[in-house]
């Protein structure tokens, strides 16, 4: 088919600054963006410049945005990725254009450079020590990466802190870090910490540009981090403040206001031996009984987001049994390294999602893309390690409003309108759970008079996640004001989206850029809270003000 | 102008390697036209073999290693040099390994060994099937910890020599769009195969032959230039390497009749018989009719998603990338890929080459000649490992009792006249169309089969092609980071290299290795024995022979 192709140029020797040329190709069945480079440049335009060797995803020449993300040109089907028939192509960025396609890549090679990449031996020994096949596997996993630096062009840190590592010299310094031949350990994970280890926010940009699918977040970050809390470098004096108050409360935030929980007195009673809210305001049998778990945020800070999700459900005639006691997930603790005291919280939420379990209730629903992600994904290998089978159906809210739209049994019909114009914000978390952003995107065109802008550029931070907030407030408040900016340059009156943390974030820089005398005119909507608007608000339990 | 006691062109693993050693003694810098880490040697799949403590407990010996070899070159390696190569393996692997490359392992803890085309014994040493790229890693490694002088993206435009004698050279350097003259006492050719010159090839764009075809204009011969080895299961129509490691591990071979065809051409060995023989059935199943739509499978389904998926990964991930086919539920379509070659310029196991004083030569850009005729599996990688290690302590022992010698005057301005004369010429040629037309018509001219008809009108092909080069047009006329000016230099090096492939292969009447005359069948030791020398002559390549060094083993048939 016919495919426009839009290329960014720039020629130092004839130009000022970049621009975008268009072109037209055709473009059959399997043939790459490489492909579609070499065509033009041989058949078009001879001046055309990009870097490209092996074109078999082995020698990393080819990194290129696509549509705005890094990619390797060589690896990547031109007919996957047209947008309206077309398909932009820009070079990596963090990096100078020095022509075309083709940037510096030398600063680079520098982070890996400063991580000592070598293997470091005790000499004295003739022969150096075996390694098992295991610890082979392990590092060889990681040693994939080709230097591509897809993932350093995509890497949210690195675009408002140069000093960072970045993904791809984190992975080297894993490579050595964690083979235990290598002398140097402590002191490779001591000087990582000191050169950002804890300032990636895991929000998981790299692994998507990744062209060798390297797990860099649990497979490399957060092992580091264990390592790096084994050894004794972390986590950081601010990360233990945190997790002081988690450990002394339960949860991850203290309580300021009325919690969520506290808020129906009247909704309480008791359930096989756990205290609870049972909520069921409707008339009729209910389609469906399920188990809330608020998570600390929503459910001491945001409380009218928890109204607002209870809203949702009864007016679709689901029954909601809500735990009075709402157990902190542990994801701080885990998100900065500290595994060794998760046992409390997986055996605590263990026992209560059990309850429900072995009596009927057997759909766990969570209102927090980070604990469902902790949930769905961390639990179950954790709780194998204390003995217990963590075996349940957890869902997300969204998630299970979509499977309920697909059953038929959410009542879409007559929602009232909310006129607003938006873009919805895709948290790392949800997409940690494996929930792809259609989910959320699809629901929310349901809704009339909501006006919602897609660019492609989504996968921006909030700059909430991994401890980063507390840690280094500097590069979180950063990275939210960034994301916000970038969706008002599209003309949307706010955000929406449905995770906690990127909501308090996005609030704190609204409210940072209000106090420097510099108000946004930008708003953060909940996701739930406008869909309770467009259900009505008129449940049985009222948004709670 | 820049000055080292010692240049390396090229930065893959045979040129590192001699650089890390010549770095001990010398001051030595490597020149590359893509960065170290883009080198093709990261390609490399499947493993590097080296009989080994663990290989000898099932039977295996450096006897064996060297006769499979001799044997797998149909007699025309050097016999002094294979010795060399089998024996010296053993500890170069131990090298590697303490540097840190990450070799698979048993569950002992031992380095792991695989089976290979050709081979005897499980002697191939791998990590995963990704080991050119871990060991292409762990040189760069090295290269950073010890400091070696790089300069990475600049083409090599011109070798300056003088009275037989290495002066230096002119590369551009890309990024900054200069011209620059080096002088040097010695240079080291690791410059790579040139499988480029064909169209359906596993190399990857940057395999132009640029040093064959820089040390054949300046006087040195090129050696055993017909004997380019296709590789049995290239990836349908991309011609992208899938690992002999996936035969190894046991994939079968499927014709349009399902039937395991390897069974009527190598009874024995079936699929791991010798690259050779496995790329003429494939080849054969396929111009016989009994292929599908012009390629052959290659059915991983019955090793299980398991083993796939831990030691073909990266297979998994090509034939999904580039085909969009799930192995572990479909087999993959697969047709001969030219692959590896042989042939190069020619040097001594010190890595000496004659005719010039002062350059040397390594790797897979070299003809030493360890593989003859045709290359095992798993030789490659050890060949730029040992011989670069060589090539590196000879050329700077050489360095250490020669002093520098002058540059001949206006080499520069002769250079940048040259290639001034070439890009702002009122030619209208389209050099990608000329490359189309050399690449298409080499795979069916002067591929798998070959024949003096085809030969011939390859010949003249050539001719018209050089003749439509010198009107090539140029779009782009600026000097920073000319990609079009870098493609046209390596056209020209592919044109004068591929004359001489044509010409060794239309002497050499008999079929030898990967050299298969249709019109000449058999191997003739009588006559054919011996290497081929191209020489650069005003009317296209002179020919000339040497004799194969023979130790111990005299030719026999040749059996899988």
């Amino acid at each position: 088919m016919r495919v426009k192709f839009r290329i960014s140029r720039f020629n130092p020797d004839l130009d000022a600054r970049p621009y975008h040329q268009d072109l037209e190709l055709d473009v059959t069945n399997g043939m790459t963006i490489l492909d579609c480079l070499h065509e033009i440049k041989n058949n078009q335009d001879g001046s055309l410049t990009f870097r490209r060797s092996c074109r078999s995803g082995i020698c990393g020449s080819c990194a290129v945005r696509v549509n705005h993300r890094a990619m390797l040109a060589c690896k990547t089907q031109a007919l996957n990725v047209l947008i309206d028939g077309a398909v932009l192509v820009e070079p990596l960025v963090h990096l100078r254009t020095i022509k075309d396609l083709v940037v510096d890549m030398e600063p680079f090679y520098q982070t890996i450079e400063k991580v000592q990449p070598w293997l470091v031996t005790d000499h004295t020994t003739e022969e150096i020590p075996a390694i098992t096949s295991k610890e082979a596997e392990n590092l060889n996993r990681v040693s994939d990466c080709i230097f591509c630096g897809a993932c350093y062009s995509d890497c949210n840190v690195i675009d408002v802190d140069r000093s960072f590592a970045g993904p791809s010299a984190i992975a080297k310094t894993y490579r050595f870090a964690c083979d235990p031949r290598d002398i140097l350990g402590s002191e490779r994970i001591k000087h990582l910490v000191e050169s950002g280890l804890y300032k990636c926010p895991v929000d998981q940009e790299c692994e998507l540009a990744c062209p060798k699918g390297i797990s860099l977040r649990r497979d490399v970050i957060e092992q580091l981090r264990c390592t790096a809390v084994t050894g004794g470098f972390g986590p950081l004096p601010a990360h233990k403040r945190l997790i002081m108050s988690v450990l002394d409360t339960g949860a991850s935030v203290p309580v300021t206001t009325t919690p969520a929980v506290d808020m129906y007195k009247d909704r309480e009673r008791d359930f096989h031996g756990i205290k609870e809210l049972y909520i069921r305001e409707f008339e009729g049998e209910p389609v469906t009984e399920v188990v809330l778990f608020f998570g600390c945020i929503i459910n001491r800070r945001q409380q009218d987001t928890a109204a607002a999700i209870i809203n949702i459900f009864q007016h679709n005639r689901v029954a909601v049994h809500i735990p009075k006691k709402q157990v902190c997930c542990g994801s701080p603790f885990l998100r900065v390294g500290m595994l060794e005291t998760m046992k409390p919280f997986v055996t605590q939420n263990f026992e209560i999602f059990n309850t429900y379990a072995n009596n009927g209730v057997t759909h766990i629903l969570t209102s927090c893309s980070g604990c469902n992600s902790t949930f769905r994904h961390d639990y179950p290998a954790l709780a194998l390690e204390y003995g217990l089978n963590f075996d349940f159906r957890i869902y997300d809210v969204g998630e299970y409003m979509t499977m309920m739209d697909r059953d038929g049994t959410l009542n879409l019909n007559d929602m009232k309108n909310v006129a607003m114009k938006t873009m919805y914000h895709y948290p790392c978390h949800i997409r940690a759970s494996g929930l792809d952003e259609s989910i959320y995107v699809d629901l929310i065109r349901k809704i009339p008079g909501i006006g919602l802008v897609q660019v492609p550029s989504s996968g921006l931070c909030c700059g909430g996640g991994g401890g980063v907030r507390a840690a280094y407030p500097d590069i979180s408040d950063k990275l939210a004001i960034r994301r916000m900016e970038i969706a008002r340059d599209e003309g949307v009156d706010g955000l929406l989206t449905n995770c906690p943390f990127c909501i308090l974030s996005f609030e704190r820089g609204l409210w940072l850029k209000e106090n420097a005398g510099e108000a946004m005119d930008f708003r953060i909507f909940d996701f739930y809270r406008i869909f309770s608007r467009a259900f009505g608000e008129d449940g049985m339990v009222k948004e709670s003000h | 102008m820049i000055i080292h006691d010692l240049l390396i062109l090229g930065g893959g693993l045979a040129g590192m390697r001699a650089a890390l050693e010549a770095g001990k003694n010398v001051d030595v810098a490597v020149i590359s036209k893509v960065h170290p880490l883009r080198s093709h040697s990261g390609a490399a799949q499947g493993g590097i073999a080296s009989v080994l403590d663990r290989s000898q407990e099932i039977g295996d010996s450096l006897e064996s290693h060297i006769k499979d070899t001799i044997k797998g070159s149909d007699y025309l390696g050097d016999q002094d040099a294979i010795e060399i190569l089998c024996n010296e393996a053993p500890g170069d692997i131990r090298i590697l390994d303490r540097m840190g490359a990450l070799f698979s392992r048993t569950g002992e803890g031992l380095i792991a060994q695989r089976d290979f085309g050709g081979h005897s014994y499980a002697r191939t040493c791998y990590a995963s099937d990704k080991t050119g790229h871990i060991l292409l890693q762990t040189l760069y490694e090295q290269m950073m910890k010890h400091n070696v002088k790089v300069y990475p993206e600049w083409h090599v435009v011109s070798l300056i020599t003088h009275e037989n004698t290495c002066r230096g050279l002119v590369a551009y350097d890309m990024a900054r769009g200069e011209l620059q003259v080096f002088r040097a006492k010695a240079i080291v050719f690791a410059t790579g195969g040139y499988g480029r010159a064909y169209g359906i090839t596993s190399n990857a764009h940057a395999n132009t032959g640029d040093g064959l075809a820089l040390a054949y204009r300046a006087g040195v011969p090129l050696q055993d230039m017909e004997f380019v080895q296709f590789h049995p299961t290239g990836l349908y129509r991309h011609g992208i390497l899938i690992t002999e490691g996936a035969r190894g591990e046991g994939g079968y071979l499927i014709n349009n009749d399902g039937e395991r065809f390897m069974e009527r051409y190598a009874p024995n060995t079936m699929e791991l018989a010798s690259r050779d023989i496995v790329s003429r059935a494939v080849q054969t199943e396929i111009d016989e009719g009994r292929g599908i739509d012009g390629y052959v499978h290659l059915d991983l389904r019955h090793l299980g998603k398991e083993l796939i998926m831990s030691r073909l990964s990266q297979i998994h991930d090509i034939v999904l990338s580039f085909s969009g086919i799930d192995c572990t539920r479909y087999p993959i379509p697969i047709q001969p890929t030219a692959h590896y070659s042989m042939g190069g310029i020619p040097a001594d196991a010190y890595g000496r080459v004659p005719d010039i004083d002062g350059l040397f030569a390594a790797g897979e850009c070299a003809c030493v000649s360890v593989h003859g005729a045709n290359r095992l599996g798993g030789n490659s990688l050890l060949e730029t490992i040992v011989f670069g290690r060589r090539a590196g302590i000879t050329a700077s022992e050489y360095v250490k009792k020669t002093t520098l010698r002058p540059m001949p005057p206006d080499t520069l301005p002769l250079v940048e006249h040259e290639i001034n004369l070439m890009m702002n010429g009122k030619g209208k040629e389209n050099a990608a169309d000329i490359r189309m037309q050399l690449q298409s018509n080499m795979i069916l001219k002067c591929g798998i089969f070959r024949d003096i008809d085809g030969l011939t009108h390859m010949q003249q092909l050539i001719i018209a092609l050089k003749e439509r080069f010198n009107n090539i047009g140029f779009r782009d006329r600026g000097m920073t980071f000319n990609t079009e000016l870098v493609e046209a230099l390596e056209l020209k090096n592919m044109l004068d290299f591929s004359e001489t492939i044509v010409a060794g292969a239309m002497a050499r009447e008999e079929s030898r290795g990967a050299h298969a005359r249709t019109d000449f069948l058999m191997r003739d030791d009588e006559h054919w024995m011996k290497h081929t020398l191209a020489y650069r002559g005003e009317q296209g390549p002179v020919l000339d022979y040497k004799p194969v060094t023979m130790t111990r083993y005299g030719p026999q048939r040749r059996m899988y």
